[in-house]
């Protein structure tokens, strides 16, 4: 038996770089610090009012009964504002060092140059380095941080900012209402149609050091685009709260895709509210890997408010030791003809933990729906644990919905095939997990989905016992 | 249900039974004030009706003997009594066989040895062969408050017996809450069919708690028809290797019916197997909800188990929720479940109407065949014939 001792999050990403910060308030939250806050962006009154309504809800609202342990968050250790540097750069050269550095050794330079479309990195609590390609403002596509899009199109985000997913929806949107800052805005007109995928990479990089970005896509009747969120971080000892807040906006016809590669440190509460408004044959899919983080409570949803609107949601978990990932989809269907789909596929290993927990609900009247959930978890030692929580509600009588789930080790069969052939064990391990979370996997673009067999890869170094 | 739950108090009088069987209930009632009441903001009551039921009429049985009736003649190697005939080292195995399976997160077990008047325990010698069922009746109560009755299967190891229980009695409006515990030793073979067609103002709360050990199998079949509103537990325990688990249920809805089943297969010993098939049919304006847990202990090594609840919907206006669940501590397993809600598979509503037959006979005719998977369990006791016309009566009277 060889027991390799392998943690992506050291073994990688591992490193953490100094920084220093042009502001640091002080711990804990309470209204002065938001009014400092607001007032430090110089927001309108209307975004102020609405952070202390959201602080007072979420001071109102328990803590959640149920999903993972949340024992440990503690809100008054936490700093809710922090600013990186002391104004925002157009070029890459003009980054500070340390920053710099930290994105080199996650290798996006090449990635990005080579591929990828318009870059909004973000580093701590604001967008530092932002770029947009020149054709996307040529389209009218408005890709920003946003603060920057409080600031310059206040009447497009007043008109949406908080209609998706309302500042009371639950205890962790109420707090990122409250303090949110940066994260990313997007505006695709009509009949635009995005070719390559957008892209920001998210960092949290001080101990202790909330993070909750905010963003909002707004596609007009017509539009496509396809929106991409990594995520990793550094490994610190005291655990930190990741708390964002995303909506979309989809107007008939339209269609996003939202992919997240998710790789905080294994030491991150990641309580992240998701939820898309999808019209009239619009179609949202969102794409979800959950690799990092201590615990992950996710689930994204779509409510498919026209007839002929769609939802997707494919996701993929992998919990290590310590981890905890609770994950799934929510799928409202409250007009005729809505469809969804949820894939969700989990691997748990050394005493890791996944979970799905999903819901489905036809409306009363919404006839013609039709939705498929399906689960599938891989479970690869004794001290590993899978859920699976799905709900249904079903009011109309012509909706056809269907779920079905199977928890299972890796076959025999399977892996002495694999050795037969001149695998190692763990190489054939690796093989059948990626294998399993391939229908997922080929859904990303070329260099994430390398990435992440690549990840998928090392984790599964040492499986062998 | 039971919002307006008022509790007697702890010390209060309760009608005279052996002292056993009185602490049994005093302490059940001390740990029902220190429950939470049900409340649908908690996970466990989530869609139940927890507003419209009163408990603060229960009424706590007239005194000693079981308010359950057997019917047939006396069997050889089969003992049947009320609980409070039984002492010492026998009342103490009555006694913590009702006591382990309560469970404080579910009141409801709670007042059902609350206001337990006095139990009906049947057992079966070790190695007897039952060859014809033995036939329970509960009688629905007079209409004046709340109503409890329980029944406790042993069988011995290696023995085989079927209980049928049915409920019986006018059409009052009455809160009927049963409670059968089975407790099955090594290698026995124990089949509990249970019909629930009492009438339409009736209310019932009942649960079937089975405990099953090494090589042992327990099969629970259970036929929700009538009443107002049913809530059903089911907890099938697989505590020794090799035991086995099936439980399988349909439930028809019409007019204002509700129907809420819960069910937990618990494995905690290794290569154990459950299955459980539920089938409901939802008409008029009824709703059902399903919530069910396979839970796989650490221990459970070779557990194989699955679950799946069905649903057809007959009428725009029924609501169903479907809630399969699993808890999966060990790797070494095959466990799956499924879930489906839909209307009535139209090809095969167009093959029948393209023979000849009506629309509404052929909705009929796809539901029979759909409970068939279930129905057949009651076939061995001979319940079966008279549950499949019963299903026809109640589809062909319509919403």
């Amino acid at each position: 038996m060889t027991e390799i001792d392998l943690d992506l999050s050291r073994y990688q990403l591992g490193w953490h770089d100094d920084v220093d910060y042009v502001f640091k308030p002080r711990r804990g939250l309470d209204e002065a610090i938001v009014r400092e806050m607001s007032g430090m962006k110089g927001e309108p009154e209307w975004m102020l009012k609405r952070r202390l309504k959201s602080l007072r809800a979420f001071e109102k609202r328990p803590m959640p009964n149920w999903g993972g342990d949340m024992s440990e968050i503690y809100f008054d250790d936490i700093y809710y504002y922090i600013k990186p540097t002391d104004h925002q750069v157009d070029e890459w050269d003009d980054l500070p060092d340390a920053i710099k550095n930290t994105y080199e050794k996650l290798g996006i330079p090449e990635a990005e140059r080579k591929y990828l479309a318009g870059v909004t990195a973000q580093f701590e609590s604001e967008v530092v380095f932002h770029r947009n390609r020149e054709d996307l403002e040529q389209l009218g596509i408005i890709f920003c941080d946003m603060d920057t899009a409080l600031r310059e199109y206040p009447e497009l985000v007043k008109q949406y900012f908080g209609t998706v997913i309302p500042l009371n929806d639950n205890k962790f949107s109420a707090l990122n209402s409250a303090v949110w800052s940066g994260g990313s805005f997007i505006y695709v007109p009509k009949g635009v149609k995005v070719d390559m995928p957008l892209q920001a990479y998210f960092r949290i990089n001080t101990q202790n050091m909330g993070q909750f970005e905010r963003t909002l896509i707004i596609a007009d009747e017509g539009s496509e685009v396809h929106y991409i969120e990594g995520c990793s971080a550094p490994v610190y000892t005291s655990d930190s709260l990741h708390s964002a807040v995303v909506e979309i906006v989809i107007k008939p016809s339209a269609r996003v895709t939202y992919t997240t590669i998710q790789n905080w440190s294994n030491n991150v509460f990641n309580l992240v509210t998701k939820r898309a408004r999808v019209e009239a044959e619009g179609h949202m899919e969102w794409i979800d890997g959950n690799i990092g983080s201590r615990l992950t409570m996710k689930y994204p949803g779509c409510t498919l408010v026209g007839p002929k609107a769609s939802g997707e949601v494919l996701s993929v978990a992998y919990a290590g030791p310590g981890q905890h990932q609770d994950t799934g989809a929510k799928m409202v269907h409250a007009a005729p003809e809505t469809t969804s789909k949820v894939v969700s596929k989990s691997i748990s290993k050394d005493g890791g933990r996944t979970s799905y927990r999903g819901l489905v609900h036809v409306d009363d009247g919404a006839y013609g729906c039709k939705s498929h959930v399906q689960c599938d978890a891989l479970i690869l030692d004794d001290d590993s644990v899978s859920d699976t929580y799905p709900y249904m509600e079903v009011g109309s009588k012509d909706a056809v919905i269907g779920h079905e789930a199977t928890v299972s080790k890796i076959a025999d069969e399977q892996l002495f095939y694999l050795q037969s052939r001149g695998l190692s064990e763990e190489q054939a391990m690796s093989m059948v997990v990626n294998g399993f979370i391939e229908p997922i996997t080929r859904t990303l673009p070329m260099e994430y989905a390398v990435e992440w067999s690549r990840l998928i890869e090392l984790q599964m170094e040492g499986s062998v016992g | 249900m039971f919002s307006t739950l008022t509790l007697p108090s702890p010390d209060a009088a309760l009608p005279p039974v052996p002292d056993w069987l009185a602490s049994c209930r005093a302490d059940a009632l001390r740990r029902l004030h220190d429950a939470a009441p049900p409340n649908s903001a908690a996970e466990e009551w989530r869609y139940s009706d927890v507003d419209d039921v009163e408990l603060e009429s229960v009424a706590f049985g007239a005194g000693p003997g079981p308010s359950v009736r057997v019917e047939g003649p006396a069997l050889d190697g089969v003992t049947v009594g009320a609980a409070s005939e039984f002492d010492g080292p026998a009342a103490d195995s009555v006694a913590q066989a009702l006591a382990s399976t309560l469970d404080d997160g579910d009141p409801i077990s709670l007042v059902s040895l609350v206001g337990l008047s006095d139990p009906l325990v049947i057992d079966v010698a070790p190695g007897r062969t039952v060859a014809e069922p033995i036939r329970v009746t509960i009688p629905v109560g007079d209409g004046i408050g709340a109503h409890t009755a329980a029944v406790v299967v042993r069988a011995g190891a290696n023995s085989d017996v079927e209980v049928v229980v049915s409920s019986d009695g006018d059409d009052v409006e009455s809160l009927e809450i049963v409670r059968i515990v089975v407790d099955v030793a090594s290698a026995a073979r124990v089949r509990i069919a249970e019909v629930c067609n009492v009438g339409s103002r009736v209310r019932r709360i009942s649960s079937v708690v089975g405990r099953v050990e090494r090589d042992a199998s327990l099969s629970i079949a259970h036929a929700a028809l009538g009443g107002a509103a049913t809530r059903t537990r089911f907890d099938a325990r697989l505590v020794g290797r090799g035991a086995s688990g099936d439980l399988r249920a349909v439930y028809l809805g019409t007019g204002d019916q509700r129907h809420d089943l819960r069910t937990f297969q618990r494995h905690e010993a290794p290569d154990t197997s459950s299955n459980l098939v539920f089938k409901g049919a939802l008409d008029g304006r009824s709703r059902a909800v399903y919530t069910g847990l396979i839970h796989v202990g650490h221990d459970a090594r070779g557990t194989n188990a699955t679950q799946s609840n069905r649903i057809i919907k007959l009428s725009d206006d029924t609501w169903a929720e479907s809630v399969p669940n699993l808890e999966i501590h060990h790797n070494d397993v095959r466990c799956a479940h499924a879930s489906a809600v839909g209307p009535i598979d139209e090809d095969q509503r167009f093959y029948l109407e393209s023979r000849g037959v009506p629309p509404e006979v052929a909705e009929r005719l796809v539901v029979a065949g759909f409970f068939e998977e279930v129905l057949g369990a009651f076939d061995r006791s001979g319940e079966g014939a008279a549950l499949r016309s019963t299903v026809n009566e109640r589809l062909g009277a319509g919403a």
